[in-house]
């Protein structure tokens, strides 16, 4: 409980919210004491004063005080809305819980119910209501509770009915929990904050729709919120502050309502984690800093005639408040024509990196410091209408997943003319033949009926080819492909692969982000290997997978089932890529490295050259590829290795390292 | 398209029978019946009787339900208790009325809440926080109370609309236009704010997407990104909010009604409520249902338009 | 170790109603079994049916007709409470390692859960074996009071794996249980595995798209192709000399980390892996489609499952007895197929 007042705390307007509702409530209730002369007592001798000592804020037609009237018509409200929220609640989450974990026939009914229920117009079924029980409030508010359970019910169902799939709801059968023991402990305590939300919101409803019954003087009779305003509209000309105090509670209270009803869901939800509204990407944001330190463009190990040339590259994204650098100092050259792979675990920097390129990073990050040469331009400093010609026209992108790289909406030959006009203006004649080039350079077999299917029609190779039709649309010279085949199955990335290779041969260069050696190995000539933020070995990919020449990479390799021998253990580093709040000051893979040494600790390690083409970022270069670092296995125990001339999956002879 | 009419039908059937079984259940419950409305306390067992049989009243509640609706299927909506007229008269002559504020209502709520929602979810920033906070009290303000305060400020104080009445369009159609200004703005107020906190959700949660990022790499401008892409594919749950907004709508013309003193189809349910017409609210409940499917008709429409999924 | 089966599939189907009233079999009648302390191996491409195939051992999915046995005892004709009972001997670990733990409970509560709902044991004796487990997995006994929030994607995956073996199952399987996981933690988990097979003998359905894992991991290993096993025997033979044409695309496909080798298989996959928009036949061998040796029996007549002399069970019409890259075939810790 006192963690919830804490995180209270922290929401200033949802506590003010709560506490304005509780005074209201709590006023209404303590009513007869605070105003024991009752609402009706009139005061002739003050009609329609404004506020005074006497009336603090003013008085009715014959003189009745409205603060008075306000605090007993609040009773009116607050049991007409509780009766309403209490069958809402009730039956709206049983209905809910039901259709949503139980499916079937409950689901449909309840489903149907739903979206019959939202079409009444409520106000007039309770018109109805009280044409028959003349005054009768409380049927009424019985009635609007009951209309509108069905409609709890269907949100709840949506949420019940995600969570019914979770694997850790599966998990919870095969511990032997019963259908009730499952709702209760693992779909309910998720739908709750869900429900408050709803509650609060069908109570901001109910009041708004109890004072409007009491305006229109078909609810309850006496004092009522709604009963002041409709005196204030009789008067309209001439008591104008009537509407004031009225208008000013109602307001508040319902406001209230929502802005609590958020608050408490925050608080709520807060511990679960990843509940946070995800920080949109807004394209006013997309933007590059306009001045980096001036920095050579020619370094000492620049191969000249580079078609992409990235130099001290930094990237920073702002995180709580701070900028947190993600990538650091990045070097890369990639020559026309060649394949280039970028390889390491998620969270080293290789998406980011590759994203920079393009300055399509999402989040607020920017490049803080560095150069991307391309073509002789830097496009950390050209400006938005260069750098979209650049996108598509001169560097294609293909993503990891290829589905959601399409728009839904649009068939998939809409969305390649698109991307062909953007950069071929004046060759709107012949678009369509274009695209047809297009889906037939990648493969497509009847490209004629591709060309007119939704992207819910294809597969996912179909649909990568489909996306890597849309990048070559601008007729580019390098294609930066972020881990394209990580989502596909083996044989399909197969199909991808040796369209990279096509494509390669008529002197497309190549930027491949991947996590897979066999698919560096197969495409790409020159290898990067990132480690948090990074480039921690660059060399020629034949180089690097015979001679690895760091810690980091020969435990990466060392960890692949492909390179070891089957049920034995691998020999696995401890631990994860640490997060860039943790990065140490020194060598930035020592708390995992089998080679650490103090000096590793004590300051930046720089890339140096190890062998012709290959740099690493290490101290003990050494000490790498010598006995010890790959037989140690993972595991304090473990059966019987057997001996380590196991042939690779597939063909024997396969090299084993 | 048989699919979207099967799917509409599937709804708007059980939704008319639903209001109207309700309505005739409730009023089943009333102690005394018309007959006894009609004639007052003061008569005869055989003249009650008598106009009973004459009313279908002794009748089973299911046979009376079945004449109710024959009846209505004829165009009949029965007399009404008070003025003795046939409802069916008043029911056409006030229906332009309600129609046209919900109509121009609807359409300040679609226009004003995408554009707002749109811009606000693009540019973010104060001009964002703006729009939450006029989306929150566009939810929080009552009706009634916001339509005095625009008549306090636009008709008492600056004479610029009138605070009451309607002039019908065959009449003068300036006239009708100005007479309806108040009350769409003041009903239109609170939809455009939930179809605003729609479309800005929907456009950021789209803007977030990949296949944004695979046309920003594609050299797409931003314009055409927000404009053909985005846009586009946030407006499906934006017309599904549409549709529950203008049946708010529909059940907000009894208060605006009243409030600006409009003949329409509102505030006929009002006075039918405060006099025990029941003939008269029963045929306003139904009307009103009758609005609610057609519109739902339009949205199911629209929305199968957009959706390539549902489209053959 | 025990050569009896643990657990025997027989003729398994599973269907659920697709879109437009069709009903859409995942899985098209299976025939498994997998011996006391060994691991099966199930790979095949997304859609093959080898998640379904899993769900339905599990318990977790409706089995549309044949037989699911533990150790002697038919799970899908078993009564609730007699199922209740099995469960504990049956447990599963699955891909997502951010969705496999309730994120509003303790990772105590979680991994207990088992412990008091199948064992019924009293609260302090759960705790006990709770922290005994979490301490078998390589984390603290302070993890017991954490949230999921609290771990990283291997952690949690650590985590999952004490749940599953806190009730002290005989059998888990691993459905897509390190597909998730980046290289480095995925070896952690591998790793993990094995030692807990060693340690507690425990038999494993070891599902997975990734060959290279699953041959890592496996004794056997079937290959599943449009809901049905194409492919089924000791794992060295299945993955260094495959027989059926699906299988040979699969291994051909798989890249390996050598550039030299993998300019050589690049050339061989060609020939193997021919790209399949597929609608599986409905009679006929289901991998006619894409079958760079297809002939008109294939498109008629379904193979089914026949021991070759390798010993390894091929659905195919194919003489495959002779291919030309057979040579010869190392032992292995071959189970046999079976029967």
């Amino acid at each position: 409980m006192t963690g919830v007042w804490r995180r209270l705390r922290r929401r200033p307007l949802g506590t003010l919210s709560l506490a304005w509702l509780l005074i209201v409530v709590l006023a209404s209730l303590a009513a007869p004491l605070l105003a024991p002369s009752g609402p009706g007592t009139q005061d002739l001798s003050h009609v329609f004063s404004g506020p005074s000592s006497h009336h603090w804020l003013g008085t009715g037609v014959l003189g009745q005080d409205v603060l008075v009237r306000l605090l007993y018509g609040g009773r009116v409200t607050l049991v007409g809305v509780l009766v309403s929220d209490a069958l809402y609640t009730g039956l709206g989450v049983l209905m809910g819980l039901a259709a949503g974990y139980l499916g079937g026939f409950v689901e449909k009914a309840v489903l149907r119910l739903a979206e019959i229920v939202y079409s009444v117009p409520l106000i007039v079924v309770l018109l109805v209501v009280l044409a028959i029980f003349p005054g009768n409030e409380l049927v009424a508010m019985v009635g609007l509770g009951l209309i509108g359970s069905p409609g709890l019910a269907r949100v709840v169902r949506a949420q019940a009915r995600g969570l019914r799939g979770e694997p850790y709801v599966q998990a919870a059968k095969l511990a032997g929990m019963g259908r009730w023991a499952i709702m209760r402990r693992h779909i309910l305590p998720h739908v709750l904050g869900t429900v408050i939300v709803q509650v609060s919101l069908f109570s901001a409803a109910a009041v708004l729709l109890e004072t409007g019954l009491g305006f229109l003087g078909v609810g309850a009779t006496g004092a009522t919120w709604g009963g002041l305003v409709s005196e204030a509209s009789q008067n309209i000309g001439t008591q104008s502050w009537l509407l004031v105090p009225s208008g000013f509670l109602i307001v508040s209270f319902v406001l209230a309502l929502g802005l609590a009803g958020d608050a408490l869901r925050d608080g709520t939800t807060e511990r679960l984690g990843g509940q946070e509204t995800p920080v949109p990407c807004r394209p006013g944001r997309l933007t590059f800093r306009s001045a980096p330190p001036p920095v050579a463009i020619v370094g000492p190990d620049d191969r000249s005639g580079a078609l992409l040339s990235v130099r001290d590259l930094t990237v920073a994204f702002p995180r709580d408040g701070m900028e947190t650098v993600v990538v650091t100092e990045v070097d890369l050259d990639v020559m026309p024509g060649e394949a280039v792979g970028i390889v390491g675990e998620s969270g080293c920097g290789k998406t980011v990196t590759a994203r920079a390129v393009l300055g399509l990073l999402q989040g607020g990050g920017r490049a803080t410091a560095g150069t991307i040469v391309f073509e002789g331009s830097d496009l950390l400093q050209v400006g938005s209408a260069e750098i979209r010609r650049v996108r598509g026209g001169r560097i294609g992108w293909v993503s990891q997943e290829p589905l959601a790289s399409l728009n839904p909406s649009f068939t998939v030959g809409s969305q390649i003319v698109e991307a062909v006009r953007a950069h071929r203006p004046l060759a709107r004649r012949n678009d369509q033949d274009q695209v047809l080039d297009l889906l037939r350079r990648v493969h497509l077999p009847r490209p004629e009926d591709v060309a007119g299917l939704y992207p819910h029609q294809l597969s996912g190779g179909m649909a990568q080819r489909v996306a890597v039709a849309a990048a070559l649309a601008g007729d580019p010279v390098l294609l930066i492909a972020d881990e394209p085949t990580t989502s596909l199955d083996v044989t399909v990335q197969a199909g991808i692969l040796d369209l990279f290779h096509e494509l390669r041969e008529t002197g497309m260069a190549i930027v491949l982000v991947t996590h897979d050696w066999g698919v560096l190995a197969d495409l790409c000539q020159r290898a990067v290997v990132m480690y948090a933020g990074q480039v921690v070995e660059r060399a020629d990919t034949s180089d690097l997978l015979r001679r690895v020449r760091h810690p980091y990479t020969e435990a990466l390799m060392a960890a692949d089932p492909r390179l070891a021998a089957p049920k034995t253990f691998l020999a696995a580093i401890e631990g994860a890529v640490p997060p860039p709040a943790d990065w140490p000051a020194g060598c930035r893979f020592q708390s995992r490295c089998r080679l650490a040494r103090p000096d590793c600790t004590e300051r930046p390690v720089p890339l140096l050259p190890v062998g012709p083409e290959h740099e690493s970022r290490c101290r003990h270069v050494d000490l790498v590829g010598t006995v010890g670092a790959m037989s140690s296995p993972g595991g304090p125990t473990g059966p019987p290795a057997t001996p380590p001339n196991v042939v690779a999956v597939g063909l024997p002879g396969t090299v084993r390292r | 398209m048989r699919r979207v009419l099967l799917r509409w039908l599937l709804t708007s059937v059980p939704l008319v029978l639903f209001v109207s079984v309700l309505t005739f259940v409730l009023v089943s419950l009333v102690p005394g019946d018309a007959a006894r409305s009609i004639l007052g306390v003061e008569t005869t067992p055989q003249t009650y009787e008598a106009l009973r049989r004459q009313l279908g009243l002794n009748l089973p509640l299911w046979r009376q339900y079945w004449n109710w609706l024959d009846q209505v299927a004829h165009g009949s909506f029965g007399i009404s208790i008070q003025s003795s007229a046939p409802v069916g008269h008043e029911l056409a002559a006030r229906l332009p009325v309600t129609l046209s504020i919900v109509g121009g209502a609807a359409l300040v709520a679609a226009v004003f809440g995408v554009g707002l929602g749109l811009v606000s979810a693009v540019r973010g920033g104060p001009l964002g926080r703006a729009l939450d906070v006029l989306s929150l009290s566009g939810l929080a303000v009552p009706a009634y109370w916001f339509g005095l305060v625009l008549v306090t400020v636009f008709a008492v104080k600056l004479h610029w609309f009138p605070a009451s009445g309607y002039v019908s369009f065959s009449q003068s159609p300036g006239g009708w236009l100005v007479s309806l200004v108040l009350p769409v703005v003041t009903l239109g107020f609170g939809g455009s704010a939930v179809i605003a906190k729609q479309t800005r959700s929907g456009v950021l949660t789209e803007l977030g997407r990949p296949y944004v990022l695979a046309l920003r790499a594609r050299g797409l401008s931003e314009r055409r990104i927000v404009l053909r892409h985005v846009l586009r594919n946030a407006a499906a749950p934006v017309v599904t909010v549409l549709g529950l907004v203008v049946t708010g709508l529909i059940g907000g013309t009894v208060l605006v009604e009243t409030v600006f003193v409009l003949p329409g189809l509102g505030s006929m349910a009002v006075t039918a409520t405060t006099q025990h017409d029941i003939p008269v609210i029963q045929a306003v409940a139904v009307v009103f249902t009758l609005i609610v499917v057609g519109v739902n008709l339009l949205i199911e429409i629209v929305y199968a338009a957009l959706d390539p999924k549902v489209r053959p | 170790m025990n050569a009896g089966p643990l657990v025997e599939v027989e003729d398994l189907v599973v269907g659920y109603p697709g879109a437009r009233r069709r009903w859409i079999e995942a899985v098209r009648g299976v025939d498994l079994s997998i011996p006391v302390g060994s691991t099966l191996g199930l790979v095949g491409e997304s859609g093959s049916g080898k998640s379904s195939l899993g769900g339905a051992i599990l318990g977790l999915v409706p089995v549309a007709g044949g037989r699911v046995r533990l150790a002697g005892q038919d799970l899908v004709r078993a009564r609730p409470a007699m199922r209740r009972r099995l469960s504990a001997r049956l447990q599963a670990v699955f891909q997502d390692p951010h969705a496999s733990l309730d994120p509003a409970r303790r990772i105590g509560e979680s991994v207990g859960e088992g412990l008091r709902h199948a064992l019924g044991l009293p609260p302090a004796e759960v705790r006990r074996r709770v922290i005994d487990v979490l301490a078998e997995v390589g984390l603290p006994a302070s993890a017991a009071d954490c949230f999921p929030a609290d771990f990283s994607g291997g952690q949690r995956q650590r985590i999952a794996i004490a749940r599953a073996i806190a009730v002290d199952p005989d059998f888990v399987v691993c459905d897509e249980a390190v597909s998730a996981l980046d290289l480095s933690v995925q070896a952690q988990v591998l790793n993990l595995l094995l030692r807990l097979q060693a340690d507690r003998g425990l038999s494993y359905l070891f599902i997975s798209h990734d060959l290279s894992v699953v041959r890592h991991m496996s004794d056997e290993i079937a290959v599943m192709y449009a809901g049905l096993i194409v492919e089924r025997g000791p794992a060295s033979v299945v993955s260094a000399s495959p027989a059926h044409p699906y299988t040979r695309a699969l291994v051909a496909a798989v890249p390996v980390p050598d550039q030299a080798e993998q300019g050589h298989r690049r050339a061989a996959r060609r020939a193997a892996v021919v790209a399949g928009m597929d609608e599986a036949a409905r009679s006929g061998c289901p991998y006619a489609a894409r079958c760079p040796s297809v002939t008109d029996r294939c498109r008629s007549e379904r193979p089914v499952l026949a021991v070759r002399r390798s010993g390894v069970a091929v659905a195919c019409h194919l003489d495959l007895d002779t291919p030309a890259e057979a040579g010869p075939r190392p032992a292995g810790r071959s189970l046999g197929a079976r029967p």
